[in-house]
C-alpha cells in the first residue's frame, strides 16, 4: 500500500465511523443518506480505482481490501463499494466514469439494438435484485451483445423499478425493467465479461471481512461486560472457545480475501476469487451463530447494533454467487485440470 | 481492539526456483511410492530418503554454514517443506530435528553441543525426540514429575516421558525436566537437557496406536547422567524456551497437509464422472485448504520479518488440525463408488487409515483445547 493510500484508509476510518456516530439512518431519512453520501464522494473514497490524472488514487485490489473492509464493519448503507468497482472497470475498459453512484447487474435475456443511422445503441430487458439500483444514478451491466460479451452503462432513470426488495440487511436490491432504453455507453470485449461478476464477489468477501470485524470485536467487548453467576462470562471456558473459533472465522475470511485481492492485481484472480468468496460464505453460519449466542438476547433486538453485521452476513452469503454458485465452478476447474494440477496450482501464488 | 494480521504474502522469485528443484528432486526419488505410504506424511519414518535430501542441503538449510547449514532464506525453507509434504515424502525422521531441535541448539546450545549435533543433523543421519508429556503431564506440563538433581560435572536425570514422538528411532531427546520446585509460577523450575538414548539408564518402549503404526513411545531415565554443556539455555528457563519455539512448530504447513492425499486421491478417483456432489465436494475442500496455504504463507512471512506471530500461528494450527481431520469423513461420507469405473483401491486405502489416524492430529502439538485458551487469551478473554 503507498503512502496516499495509507492515509486515505485512515481517513476513510475516521470519516465512516463518524457518519455512523448516530446509528443507521433509517431507510427514508433521504437527507441524511445524502449527507453520507456527498461526505464520502468528497474524500475521494468512490475514486480510489482511478488514475491519479483522473483525480483517483491509483488504487489496488489490496488497498481496496482495507476500503471495502470498513464499508462492511460500519455497515455503510450505500452502493460505495459498487461504484468504486464500477467506475474501476469504466476506466480499465476505456469508457467514461460519471461522478455519481454507480452500482452493478448482470444482464439475463437481453438485446441490444443498434441503430445503423445514428450508430445509438438501445437495451431491453431485466435487471435483477440490483444493489441500491433505484437510488443509483447508473448501473453498469455485464451482458451479451451479437453472440459477444459486453459492459454497457445504462442510466437508472430511463428503466423502470418493478419490485424494491430489500434484503436481511434492509439494503434495496431493485428489479428494474428497461424497454428499448437508450444505452449510454457500450463496450464490446474481446474476453469474458465474467470480471464484473467476479469483482462484486470479491467486494462483499471484503466486505464480509469487515463485518466479521465488527461481529467479533462485539462479541469480546460483550462477554466482557455481562456478569452471570458473580462473574464475567467472558471467564467461563466454554464462551472462550466458542469466542476462539469465531476469531478463527474471521481470521480466515481476511487472510482470504487479502489473498484473492494479491492475487487478482497480479492476475486474472479467478480461482483465488472462487476460493476465498466461497471460504467467506462458509463462515457465516458457525460465527453469526456464536456472535448472536453469546450476546443472548439483547443481541437479538433491533436496538443493538450486532445484527448491523450478522444480517449482512446472512444478505451477502448469497449475493454474486451463492456456497453453491463458487463450489460448482471451482469443483469443476479442479476436475477439469486433473490431479496433477492441484499442487501446482493450490502454489501458483 | 483485536490486533491479529492475517495481510497476504509473495513469495520472493527465488523460492520458485527452489520449489522447482524440490518437484524434480521428488519426482525422481518417491517414484515407487505408494499412495498409502504417502498418506503417512510426516509420520513417514525412512533414513535413507532423511539422508539423500540432507546431501541435497535441504535439512537445516537455514542454519550458519560453520554448523553445516546453507545460510538459505526461511521462505525457502518453507517452500521445500511444502513441497515435501504435498508430496507425501517420508520426512518423519528428521522432522523434529530440523523444525526445533536444531533451531532451539542455536538459539540456546553451548559451543560444545552445537559443534556434537549440527553438523550430523543436516546430513539427515541424527535424529532428534522431544520430551514433554509424562504420564501425569499432558495439557497441563507444570506438572512434570522427571527430575534433575545437580552433581558434579553434570546432572543426574530420573523420571519417565511418554507418547513421544519417534522416541524408539531418535538418538537424541531435549527433555523438560524439573530442576528446581515450583514457587509461585507454575512454570518455573522447568530446564531442558539433551539427553543421548544411548546412556546408561535409558530404557525405551515402542507404543502401537490403534492403526498398527509405532510412531512414539515411552522413554525410562534411571540414574541418566547428562554432562553440564548438555543443559540447553539456563537453568529454570525451560518453560520460556519452549514457548518461544512454539509458533515454528504450530504454524508449519504440516498443520493443515496431513490429509492432503487423500484429497489428492478422490481428485484421481473422480475427475473423469464427477456427480454434482463430488464437484461441490472439492470445490469446497479445495477453497478450505488454498485458505489455509494463504494463512500459513502469512504466518510464515511474519515470521521470516522476525515479528510475533504467537496467536496466528496457534489459529492456523486449531484450523488446519480440524479441516485435516474433518476431512476423512466428509469424503467417507460423500464419495460415490459405483458411479465410477476407476479403481479407487488407493482412495479406500488412504480413506481407511486416515480415519484411524486423523484423531492425533488435534492433540499432537497443543490439544485443541489448549490452543483455543491461547486464542482467547489473545483476544483478551483471559
Amino acid at each position: 500500500m503507498n503512502e496516499l493510500t495509507n492515509i486515505l484508509v485512515e481517513s476513510v476510518d475516521r470519516l465512516l465511523r463518524d457518519l455512523m456516530m448516530d446509528g443507521m439512518p433509517s431507510r427514508n431519512d433521504q437527507a441524511r443518506h445524502k449527507v453520507m453520501w456527498d461526505a464520502i464522494q468528497n474524500l475521494g473514497i468512490t475514486d480510489l480505482f482511478l488514475t491519479e490524472e483522473n483525480g483517483g488514487f491509483s488504487g489496488s485490489w489490496t488497498d481496496a481490501f482495507a476500503v471495502f473492509s470498513r464499508l462492511g464493519y460500519h455497515a455503510i448503507p450505500l452502493p460505495v463499494g459498487e461504484t468504486i468497482v464500477a467506475k474501476g472497470l469504466l476506466q480499465k475498459y476505456g469508457m467514461e466514469t460519471p461522478k455519481t453512484a454507480i452500482t452493478l447487474a448482470i444482464a439475463g435475456d437481453s438485446e441490444i439494438i443498434t441503430d445503423q443511422k445514428s450508430q445509438t445503441h438501445s437495451f431491453s430487458g431485466t435487471l435483477e435484485l440490483v444493489p441500491w439500483g433505484e437510488s443509483s444514478e447508473f448501473v453498469l451491466v455485464q451482458c451479451q451483445h451479437s453472440g459477444r460479451d459486453c459492459y454497457l452503462l445504462m442510466s437508472t432513470k430511463n428503466g423502470a423499478p418493478v419490485n424494491t426488495h430489500r434484503n436481511e440487511a434492509d439494503e434495496p436490491r431493485d428489479t428494474i425493467v428497461f424497454s428499448h432504453a437508450p444505452v449510454a455507453q457500450l463496450k464490446i470485449l474481446e474476453k469474458s465479461a465474467g470480471e464484473l461478476y467476479a469483482s462484486g464477489a470479491l467486494l462483499r468477501t471484503c466486505q464480509a471481512a469487515g463485518a466479521l470485524e465488527a461481529a467479533l470485536e462485539l462479541s469480546t467487548g460483550y462477554v466482557q461486560e455481562r456478569k452471570q453467576f458473580g462473574r464475567s462470562i467472558s471467564k467461563f471456558q466454554v464462551i472462550q472457545h466458542q469466542l476462539a473459533l469465531l476469531v478463527e472465522e474471521a481470521a480466515a475470511v481476511s487472510c482470504a480475501a487479502q489473498s484473492a485481492c494479491k492475487a487478482f492485481d497480479m492476475g486474472d484472480g479467478q480461482f483465488e476469487i472462487a476460493a476465498a468468496k466461497l471460504r467467506s460464505n462458509r463462515a457465516v453460519n458457525e460465527s453469526t451463530s456464536i456472535a448472536h449466542q453469546v450476546h443472548g438476547a439483547i443481541g437479538f433486538t433491533k436496538e443493538h447494533q450486532l445484527h448491523y453485521s450478522t444480517q449482512r452476513l446472512w444478505s451477502w452469503r448469497s449475493e454474486f454467487g451463492n456456497d453453491r454458485y463458487w463450489a460448482q465452478r471451482l469443483g469443476n476447474e479442479v476436475l477439469r485440470s486433473g490431479r496433477d494440477s492441484l499442487w501446482p496450482r493450490l502454489t501458483a501464488n | 481492539m483485536i490486533n491479529i494480521d492475517f495481510s497476504s504474502m509473495q513469495l520472493p522469485p527465488e523460492c520458485e526456483a527452489v520449489r522447482r528443484e524440490v518437484r524434480e528432486f521428488l519426482r525422481e526419488t518417491l517414484e515407487d511410492y505408494t499412495p498409502l505410504q504417502r498418506a503417512h506424511s510426516w509420520m513417514g519414518f525412512d533414513s535413507d530418503f532423511s539422508q539423500k535430501l540432507g546431501q541435497r542441503g535441504w535439512i537445516g538449510m537455514t542454519w550458519p554454514k560453520q554448523y553445516g547449514g546453507q545460510e538459505r532464506s526461511f521462505l525457502e525453507r518453507y517452500v521445500v517443506l511444502e513441497e515435501l509434504l504435498a508430496a507425501g515424502a517420508p520426512v518423519g525422521a528428521h522432522w523434529i530435528a530440523d523444525r526445533q531441535s536444531g533451531p532451539q541448539l542455536l538459539n540456546y546450545g553451548t559451543e560444545s553441543a552445537r559443534q556434537r549435533y549440527l553438523h550430523a543433523i543436516t546430513k539427515g543421519e541424527l535424529y532428534f525426540c522431544i520430551g514433554m508429556s509424562e504420564a501425569n503431564a499432558g495439557s497441563d506440563l507444570s506438572a512434570i514429575a522427571t527430575r534433575g538433581e545437580k552433581t558434579q560435572g553434570g546432572w543426574i536425570i530420573n523420571g519417565a516421558k511418554l507418547w513421544t514422538t519417534i522416541v524408539q528411532d531418535a538418538h537424541v531427546m531435549i527433555a523438560l525436566v524439573r530442576t528446581s520446585t515450583a514457587e509461585g509460577n507454575r512454570h518455573s523450575g522447568l530446564s531442558q537437557f539433551l539427553i543421548d538414548l544411548e546412556s546408561p539408564g535409558v530404557t525405551r518402549r515402542a507404543i502401537e496406536d490403534q492403526a498398527g503404526g509405532r510412531h512414539f513411545g515411552e522413554v525410562f531415565l534411571d540414574d541418566v547422567f547428562v554432562p553440564d554443556d548438555r543443559l540447553l539455555g539456563n537453568e529454570g528457563e525451560g518453560w520460556a524456551q519452549v514457548n518461544a519455539e512454539l509458533s515454528l512448530e504450530r504454524s508449519g504447513p504440516e498443520r493443515y497437509l496431513s490429509s492432503y492425499q487423500l484429497y489428492h486421491q478422490l481428485v484421481a478417483a473422480v475427475q473423469d464422472s464427477p456427480s454434482e456432489l463430488e464437484v461441490d465436494l472439492v470445490g469446497n475442500i479445495t477453497a478450505e485448504l488454498w485458505t489455509l496455504r494463504q494463512m500459513s504463507l502469512s504466518v510464515a512471512g511474519k515470521l521470516a520479518r522476525g515479528e510475533d506471530a504467537v496467536i496466528e500461528a496457534t489459529i492456523v494450527k486449531d484450523l488446519g488440525a480440524c479441516f485435516e481431520q474433518k476431512l476423512p469423513h466428509i469424503v467417507q461420507a460423500n464419495f460415490e463408488q459405483s458411479s465410477h469405473s476407476t479403481d479407487a483401491t488407493a482412495l479406500h486405502e488412504v480413506l481407511s487409515y486416515l480415519l484411524q489416524v486423523s484423531p492425533s492430529f488435534s492433540l499432537r502439538g497443543g490439544t485443541r483445547e489448549i490452543l483455543r485458551g491461547i486464542i482467547s487469551r489473545g483476544v483478551g478473554l483471559r
